[in-house]
Formats: structure tokens, C-alpha cells, sequence
């Protein structure tokens, strides 16, 4: 079900614009470059559109130094990941690794510092930090488990769910991740189970669960299940609202618990099981085929293409039910060599969602930020703004939702690139050091489309652009940041492939 | 000013009206002679425009109360069902406010009471998407999508997208359909010339004005070969800009002697109104009000329910009366739905869960106000769906259809609600 206002919840970013806040910058450009690029290369920018945030030539030039297989297992491989400049940057968020009742204590009447400081710590990781395929994945399974920061005590809570859910096993184990997120106090608050009691029970949670974590819509679940499903979990809530303590602590309250039987997809689960009676069910729900198929499904349409090719999904069905739900081989079948290699162009081409629009181009341009919540009035704009998606599932991706809305697109890489932006602005001398790691030979618009894409702007897009550049007698600097804006705003960056 | 549209209409009124639009505009001649041939004409609506009605559409985002909404005070199962939650009946302290003796408003919606009284606006109850679904998300897809009890798998696009498509544009034929949200709602996916426009007024062609003939022609040059959807939402798009830049939004304010509430919703309404004086050729407006889902705490007569119908409805009324004042009332219907009702019963949290049954609101020059379409199955055990719902007597795609078909140019039913053959309430005049 749906909590909050519209879809899009509105919240006053007036703050962002107040002045510098918490910036990041890249490191120096690494040496390199300048070689003509193999069809090879265009194996691995797919790898990095795939697995990464945005293509830029750095990573480019890591993953061409490393080899593919070694690069994704580098990647996977993310808490062996030297990413100290990022977490050195994330000391600057106290709240990121607050508890719950700290966090609603100390921030109880200024719940916008918690909020904000999620969002400028997601834009920082999402765009500087080098675990980027681990960001990828952080990002499908806050999508999956949606969580709307908006809805009160969520404004506090959701920090800690980011932490202990998604983070925790974003490329673990799904069914430990299923088993973290009903002791969620902004999952238990969000879809209402801290209501869900014996004799009134609250079946809201159960059908998400069913529906959206889980089964999918179109499992084997009744409405009867549904129910029953609530009552395994009543009594499942937080601290803080049956009792004084301080808020948001899991707690089971036997109390308010249904202590009868319940037949749950035909499993018969006796009377007077207490909090066990959940964690039964989510141990049916965890290892059941339709969970396994949902999942996998869900995941390769994420990470690979709109309509993932039946064998593949069939294999990650087999991957998760052979290793008990580990994500980490299905992510290692999606982006290997030979899945990515054998799928058609079209077929692993993906519409970029605003999110990774924006940090496709801070990546590529190297952009250092001096406020990164300047960015998030940016993504409002263009209708993605992290954690504020009402409904629990997750912002939409498919082209067909996203391509409508072009002109804030346009808007914000031409505000970007015209330095309108107040906090976050290209540097014109990285750009032109970017440009020069180019191969040899280029037109300077095909050097533009090289340092944004790789090289993967249709030709005549490029063309289009370079006759721009060559129609134009002001200064060079303005026109060459023009000639960006002209690539980023055109259809081929629209997209990863 | 020989258009009885604009007659009367203050100095504001006149800048936005399609005249005005079209003498100010040196922005139509200087953008139109960039055009490639790919991108569509405009061909504003002629003088003689036909009769086809702007429509606004509303959906109430998570199944919102009718029962506390349009209060059926004449049924005494609803006191049984609702012991705690009930609007008391027309008389008590806080009761309905009687429409015919058995409905009565909320009386948070005293707003809607003189549009009705002036026959202008019409509710409708036991209605809504047959659809069993109790996930929000398949009622938005069958609803939405025009479905109900279909393949919801299959669903790609909504009904009003669709009536858009396969109907021919009666204006600029750019932007004929617009959500005044960042996102596109399925209700109007499926038209190319639809647009999700979060802000309108800010919806201009970015970048230095020195270069921006050039740098548009080169956009749109790249865009004429780029793959659907993307090409279409490109063309919709620079459409909108050229249009939406002719509009002077800040300047725009009620002539209704009503202002519009500076609430989200009333500055939604308030550019919508502003939109369809300024005769862009836009034939239907999408708006998304969100937060029914009231499991708890349902508050319908203080609290989040009565304090939303409040802004609900005095955003309506500003809205009814600045149409009204300048004529534009009787080319416009404003319609509100949502995918599903709430349970009979109350909850223990002093809310409603996942039902069936709802009413709807129509209102507009061309609607059969002043009345209630209704034929009531009952609230006691017996007569409820599934034994805990209100059933629907009054399929909406026989509301929508009568509306399509009799007051914006729909000829062809059949790809609308596939499969479907509606029974016209008389609810279009």
C-alpha cells in the first residue's frame, strides 16, 4: 500500500542552497589514454555502464589495466575495495551510523539534518566511491525494499534501515536481508505492522511482503494467506510506542501476538509459536521457487536489460536455490564476459533513471561538489529524489516512465555545464586534461563524446555537435562547455548499454 | 475580442488567451522557422473550436473513504459497520450535509455544496473498477489501464493515453495531455504528445540565449533519429517548452472571487486553469492527490482525512468558480476517482482497510449536476461484496465513456476498455 502525499513527496531544500555544505572531489587524473580503443573496450564500457554509476575514463582505464573478469571481481570483492578518501568524507555524516533512539532524540525536532545527511552521503557514495557495482546493488535493494523517508518516524529511521538492510547485505544473502527488514523500525512504521496486533490485525505489511519483497504479484498466495501471513507477525513492532523506552528498537511483544494456529501457503504453523511464527514464514517465504524466479528476474532487469533472456533467468534461479539466496554469483552470471558479451546491444541497453543521469555526468567530467544536496533539488526536479518514492515499490524503471520528462534533463546538464549550479561545476582544465586522454585523431566533439561516454554517441550525433562547435566564433571555453551540454543532453547518453 | 471565451475576461485573461498568445509571440516565428519537417505543425485551434470539453482528470492516490467521503447517512448499516468512524447523519454536531435525503458530504466538503446546488457538479457511488484486486498496484493497472478483471500483465498504457492517441488533436497537437507531475502517470502513458511536467512555469529551453536556435537545432536534428519513446518524448517536449513559455503563470490569479489555497493541489488547479484559458490546445490534464491510505488514525471529521477534504475541496471550488466567471466552465469537466474503496467495517486503529466499492466526483458545464448517480446495493452483511466491501453497481468506464464519446470527440470505444460495452449513465448534458 501507499503511504504519504503524492507519489513524489515535496520537502524544502531551501538549506542546500544556504552555502557550501559537504563537498567531495575525484583524485588526480591517473596517466593514460590516448590509445585507439578494440572492440574489447566496447566489452568493457558495457561492464562499467552496467556495474558503475557512469562511465569515466579513469575507471575505464582501471578496468582496461585489470581485465574484465579481474575488474568484476574487484568489484564484487568490495570490502577488500581501498575506498578511504570516501570514508574519510563520511565522518563528516554523524547520523549515518547513529541508533535509532539517537537519532529520534537528538533530532527530534529537527528531523531535516537526518534526511539530508542520507541523501548528500548516498550522492557522495554514489559518485566518488570507488565500490561503485556494491552502490549499484545498494541502490536496487533500497528500490526492492522501499522505504518512504517522508513518513514520519521514517525521517529518523530510514538511515538505519539503509545501514542494516541494504548495506549490510546489499551483495550477501537475500534471505538474511529479508529476515533484517521486518525488524526495520522504518519498515514495522512504514507499512503499518507496529499496529498489527492479535484480534486486529493489520495485513499491510503481510501483502507487501507477499507481493513486492517476495513472491511477486503473480505467486501462489490468496487473500487468505495474506491474513494469515499478518497474523504470524503480530506483535512484531519497536520500542517506544507500547512502552517509554526510547523509539525505534525492534521489540517482539508476546502480548500482542496471535497465538493460534496459522496455515501459511499450506504450511501448518501450530499454536503458540510467538515470534517464531514470522521467522517461520520468512524461512518458507526465503528459499520458495517463486521467490527465487521474482528475485532473479528483478535483478537482471536491474543490472542487465529490459527483458533478460529466459535462460539466464533461468540459471540465477538455479544459482539461488543451489548457494541459499547469495547474491553474490547471481550478480557474477548477470555482468559476466559471456552474458554480456552474447547479449545483444539492444537488449542490455538501459534508459538512464535521473539518479544515474546526474552522476553519470559528475562522473565522467571528474566534478568535484562543494554542496551535494545541491544535487538532490537537482533530482527533484527531475522526479527521483533517493528514499522519497511513496509507494513501497520502489521507483519505476522502465524507458517508458522516464523518457517523457526530457526538459529537466536538458536543464540540469546545461545549468552544470554554464556553471548556474551554485556548488557543483565541471572544471574546465580537467575537462580539457579528460579530452586529451582521448586516442589520437579525433574531432573535438568526438574527444567530448570519448571523455562522457567512451565513445558511444551515435556518429552522427557527434557530427551534429562538432558542426556546432564549428559555427560558432565566441569564446572557445563557452562554446566547448556548450558542446558538452549538447552531448549530455542528446539521446545517446540517455542511455547505458 | 469577438471570442466569447475571452469575453468579459480581465487584462490578465487577455494575455493569456490564445490571441494574445499568438500576437505577443515572436517566440512562434522565431522557433517555428527552426522546425524540422519530422516535428508536427502547429495548427491552433481555430475560432470555431469544436465541442470537445477539456478534461481534468483527479486520481485520489490510495483508495480513498467514499463512504466517509459521500456519506450514505440513510443507510443505518454504515452506523453498524462504523461505530467510531461514521459521519454522524445531517442534524447531529458534525453531521453530513444532506444531499437527497440519503447521501450527504462530509462536512469538510461544505466547498462542493454550491457547484451542486447549481447543477454543475455530480457524484456518483457504488462505483469504481470492478477489478477484485486488493494491491494498490494492480487497481492502479487496471484502473488505470481501462482493465479490469483483464490480463494486468499485459497492461503498457491507460486509457486516457490511449483516447489521446487515437483521437485527432483539436489544438496545437504538441502537448495534448499533461501531468502536472514529475512522473507520468499509467493513466495517461500510451499518447505521444503527453508530458509529466512537475513545474510548468520553469519549463523553458535551458541554456545562453545567443546559442539557442543553434543548440536546439542541433538537439532536435539528434532526436529526429533516436528510437520511441525517446524521440516522441522529444517531441512533446520542445513542443512544450514553445507553449508553456507563452504562458505568464505568476501573474495568473482566480477571477472567481475565490483565491485558489496556496496548497500544492490549489497552485496544480491554479496553472491548470491558467493553461486551458490560455488555450494551448491541451485536452486533458492529469493530477494525482495522494495520501488517502488511511489505515489508521482516519480522522473523517478532524484529523488527516477531514483536514485533506478541506484542501481537497476549497481547491475545487476556486477552481469551479474561475472557470465559471469567464464562460470556460462549459468547456471544461473535472473528473475524480480512485482505484478502489475502503472495508465497511472499521479498523481497529480507528482506520479502514483495502475495499471495493467508491464514489466519484464529475463537475463541468456539460455534466448532469445537482444529482446522484447511484443504485445503492446496501451496507448490511448480506448485500456486501465478498461479504465485507461495498459492491459496485456503476462500472466507471460507463462514466468515462459516455464522456469521451459524448464531450471529447471519442470515436472508438473499443480501444479504450477493450472488451467492453458500457451502459451511458446520462451523466453529460
Amino acid at each position: 500500500m501507499m503511504r504519504g502525499g503524492t507519489p513524489l513527496s515535496r520537502i524544502d531544500f531551501s538549506r542546500a542552497l544556504s552555502g557550501p555544505g559537504q563537498g567531495a572531489a575525484f583524485p588526480p587524473l591517473p596517466p593514460g589514454g590516448g590509445i585507439p580503443p578494440t572492440s574489447y573496450d566496447r566489452l568493457l564500457r558495457s561492464l562499467i555502464g552496467h556495474a558503475t554509476m557512469g562511465f569515466s575514463i579513469p575507471s575505464y582505464l582501471e578496468a582496461k589495466a585489470m581485465g574484465y573478469d579481474a575488474w568484476l571481481e574487484w568489484q564484487l570483492d568490495y570490502e577488500n575495495i581501498d575506498d578511504s578518501a570516501v570514508d574519510q568524507a563520511l565522518g563528516n555524516y554523524p547520523t549515518l551510523t547513529m541508533t535509532n533512539p539517537d537519532l529520534y532524540t537528538q533530532y527530534e525536532f529537527d528531523p531535516n539534518a537526518v534526511i539530508f545527511e542520507l541523501q548528500e552521503a548516498l550522492l557522495l557514495r554514489a559518485i566518488y566511491s570507488r565500490k561503485q557495482l556494491y552502490e549499484r546493488m545498494v541502490e536496487f535493494w533500497n528500490d526492492h525494499f522501499n522505504i518512504n523517508q517522508l513518513d514520519f518516524f521514517c525521517m529518523w529511521f530510514k538511515t538505519r534501515d539503509d545501514f542494516r538492510v541494504a548495506r549490510k547485505h546489499a551483495l550477501g544473502n537475500f534471505p538474511a536481508m529479508l529476515k533484517t527488514s521486518p525488524k526495520s523500525a522504518a519498515m514495522i512504521w512504514y507499512l503499518d505492522n507496529w499496529i498489527n496486533i492479535v484480534g486486529q490485525t493489520q495485513e499491510n505489511y503481510g501483502r507487501e511482503l507477499l507481493e513486492l519483497h517476495t513472491l511477486g504479484v503473480t505467486g501462489p498466495y490468496t487473500e487468505t494467506d495474506v491474513k494469515e501471513v499478518a497474523r504470524c507477525f503480530t506483535g512484531w513492532t519497536f520500542t517506544g510506542v507500547f512502552d517509554n523506552a526510547p523509539p525505534g528498537v525492534f521489540t517482539y511483544k508476546d502480548a500482542l501476538h496471535d497465538q493460534g494456529q496459522k496455515v501459511v501457503l499450506g504450511n501448518v504453523i501450530p499454536a503458540g509459536g510467538g515470534q517464531s511464527d514470522a521467522e517461520t514464514v520468512l524461512d518458507i517465504l526465503a528459499m520458495h521457487p517463486s521467490t527465487a524466479n521474482h528475485i532473479s528476474t528483478k535483478m537482471a532487469k536491474f543490472l542487465l536489460g529490459y527483458n533478460p533472456p529466459a535462460d539466464l533467468i533461468q540459471r540465477l534461479v538455479s544459482i539461488y536455490l543451489s548457494t541459499g539466496g547469495e547474491i553474490k554469483p547471481m550478480v557474477r552470471e548477470i555482468l559476466s564476459k559471456a552474458t554480456l558479451a552474447h547479449t545483444p546491444v539492444l537488449e542490455k541497453r538501459k534508459f538512464k533513471r535521473p539518479f544515474q543521469y546526474l552522476t553519470s555526468i559528475m562522473r565522467a567530467t571528474q566534478a568535484s561538489s562543494n554542496n551535494l544536496l545541491e544535487l538532490t533539488t537537482q533530482l527533484q526536479a527531475m522526479g527521483q529524489v533517493p528514499f522519497f518514492w511513496g509507494p513501497p515499490n520502489g521507483y519505476p524503471d522502465t524507458a517508458e516512465q522516464w523518457s517523457h520528462n526530457l526538459q529537466p534533463r536538458w536543464a540540469f546538464a546545461s545549468d552544470f555545464f554554464s556553471y548556474d549550479l551554485l556548488y557543483n561545476k565541471p572544471d574546465l582544465q580537467t575537462l580539457k586534461d579528460l579530452m586529451a586522454m582521448a586516442p589520437p585523431g579525433l574531432s573535438t566533439a568526438a574527444q567530448i563524446d570519448f571523455v562522457m561516454t567512451g565513445g558511444d554517441t551515435d556518429d552522427a550525433y557527434v557530427a551534429e555537435v562538432q558542426a556546432f562547435i564549428d559555427s560558432q566564433s565566441s569564446n572557445p571555453n563557452v562554446v566547448l562547455r556548450e558542446a558538452f551540454t549538447l552531448i549530455a543532453q542528446g539521446p545517446s547518453f540517455q542511455y547505458y548499454a | 475580442m469577438n471570442d466569447p471565451k475571452v469575453t468579459g475576461a480581465c487584462e490578465e485573461y487577455r494575455a493569456l488567451s490564445r490571441r494574445g498568445f499568438l500576437r505577443g509571440a515572436g517566440l512562434a516565428g522565431a522557433v517555428g522557422a527552426t522546425l524540422p519537417a519530422w516535428l508536427p505543425r502547429v495548427s491552433f485551434a481555430s475560432s470555431n473550436a469544436p465541442a470537445r470539453d477539456v478534461l481534468v482528470h483527479i486520481f485520489m492516490r490510495g483508495a480513498a473513504d467514499g463512504l466517509s467521503i459521500v456519506v450514505p447517512h440513510g443507510d443505518p448499516d454504515l452506523y453498524t459497520a462504523r461505530p467510531n468512524l461514521a459521519v454522524p447523519k445531517p442534524g447531529n454536531p458534525d453531521g453530513a450535509l444532506d444531499l437527497d435525503g440519503f447521501f450527504g458530504f462530509n462536512p469538510n466538503m461544505a466547498p462542493l455544496l454550491g457547484m451542486y446546488n447549481a447543477g454543475h457538479l455530480a457524484v456518483c457511488h457504488a462505483a469504481g473498477s470492478t477489478d477484485p484486486t486488493r494491491s494498490h498496484f494492480d487497481a492502479y493497472k487496471a484502473m488505470e489501464g481501462g482493465v479490469p478483471g483483464g490480463n494486468l500483465l499485459l497492461v503498457k498504457d491507460g486509457w486516457l493515453g490511449r483516447h489521446i492517441q487515437d483521437t485527432l488533436p483539436w489544438g496545437a497537437g504538441y502537448l495534448r495531455g499533461l501531468s502536472i507531475d514529475s512522473i507520468m502517470p499509467l493513466y495517461l502513458t500510451g499518447a505521444d504528445a503527453a508530458l509529466a511536467i512537475e513545474d510548468p512555469p520553469s519549463f523553458d529551453f535551458p541554456g545562453r540565449p545567443g546559442t539557442a536556435i543553434q543548440r536546439r537545432q542541433a538537439l532536435e536534428n539528434m532526436y529526429a533519429t533516436a528510437d520511441e519513446p525517446l524521440k516522441g518524448g522529444a517531441v512533446s517536449s520542445f513542443g512544450a517548452i514553445d507553449l508553456l513559455t507563452s504562458v505568464n503563470f505568476d501573474a495568473y490569479t482566480s477571477s472567481g472571487g475565490v483565491p485558489y489555497p496556496s496548497s500544492y493541489f490549489g497552485n496544480q488547479l491554479r496553472m491548470t486553469a491558467a493553461m486551458i484559458k490560455a488555450d494551448l490546445g491541451i485536452e486533458a490534464f492529469g493530477i494525482d492527490y495522494g495520501g488517502w491510505d488511511h489505515h489508521e488514525n482516519q480522522g473523517p471529521i478532524t484529523g488527516l482525512l477531514a483536514n485533506m477534504l478541506a484542501d481537497f475541496t476549497s481547491s475545487l471550488e476556486a477552481f469551479y468558480l474561475d472557470l465559471l466567471a469567464d464562460g470556460w466552465l462549459d468547456s471544461t469537466i473535472v473528473l475524480a476517482m480512485s482505484e478502489f474503496g475502503r472495508r465497511v467495517a472499521e479498523n481497529a486503529s480507528l482506520g479502514t482497510d483495502h475495499g471495493h466499492g467508491n464514489m466519484m466526483l464529475a463537475f463541468g458545464g456539460h455534466i448532469a449536476g445537482g444529482q446522484i448517480f447511484a443504485n445503492w446495493p446496501g451496507l448490511a452483511p448480506g448485500q456486501l461484496e465478498n461479504g465485507e466491501d461495498l459492491a459496485i453497481t456503476l462500472d466507471y468506464r460507463d462514466v468515462v465513456s459516455e464522456i469521451l464519446v459524448n464531450r471529447m470527440g471519442n470515436t472508438n470505444l473499443g480501444t479504450i476498455f477493450p472488451g467492453y460495452t458500457p451502459t451511458f449513465p446520462g451523466i453529460t448534458v
